[in-house]
């Protein structure tokens, strides 16, 4: 298995990716820029598995942390989400 | 493109702060669709999700928490071919005539017969 693209503490963009059908990146945090938190193992993709498909090969699944005001206006300062998003969903930036 | 289903981030008012335990019928409900999910391997809990993601809006917003995924589990049932919802309609209106009930399929009701 290859090493994880993504290190803990690296900063990388969620993706808007016009992907039909089930996916797991909810539609708030397209866009936003984070902090890879932790690495979240390696999983077979839901997107596939959605549809009965065996969901290989393996994909990383990292926890994001986003900064609130990132997303919403009138967040408080300081103040997180952390998601998990599988790798294909998540640029360096 | 985003379903029904996302509604993350969008005004909904203030959240409650109930917790109420599942009903017994979803906690059997529940029990039964791991249990074909583990033992038989005959569907995952993604397509669980995709089912009721996709059964309409009416529908998703009209039903409850786990009426949404007993719901999605009959249909899944169906599309792999280990029950029809023929049968199970058929099952539900035994049980329901046995309690001096009917069973309205189309509004996903229960009242008195």
């Amino acid at each position: 298995m290859s090493a994880a693209r993504f290190a803990t503490g690296a900063r990388v963009r969620i993706l808007d990716l016009p992907t039909p059908g089930h996916v797991r990146t909810p539609r708030y945090l397209r866009g936003a820029q984070g902090i890879v938190e932790r690495h979240c193992g390696a999983h077979r993709n839901p997107e596939a598995l959605a549809y009965g498909r065996d969901g290989l090969p393996r994909i990383d699944l990292y926890r994001v942390r986003v900064s609130l005001a990132e997303l919403w206006a009138g967040a408080a300062a300081g103040d997180v989400i952390e998601v998990e998003i599988y790798d294909h969903w998540l640029a360096p930036c | 493109m985003s379903g029904y289903h996302d509604i993350g981030g969008r005004p909904a008012g203030p959240v409650g702060a109930h917790d109420p335990a599942p009903p017994d019928w979803a906690l059997r409900a529940e029990a039964l669709r791991n249990a074909v999910q583990r033992y038989r391997g005959a569907l995952t809990l993604d397509e669980l999700r995709r089912t009721f993601e996709t059964m309409g809006e009416n529908l998703y917003d009209g039903l409850g928490f786990y009426e949404r995924r007993t719901e999605a589990f009959a249909r899944l049932l169906e599309e792999k071919g280990l029950a029809t919802m023929a049968d199970i309609h058929a099952r539900m209106d035994a049980i329901a005539a046995a309690r001096g009930q009917v069973v309205d399929h189309t509004a996903k009701t229960v009242g008195p017969g």
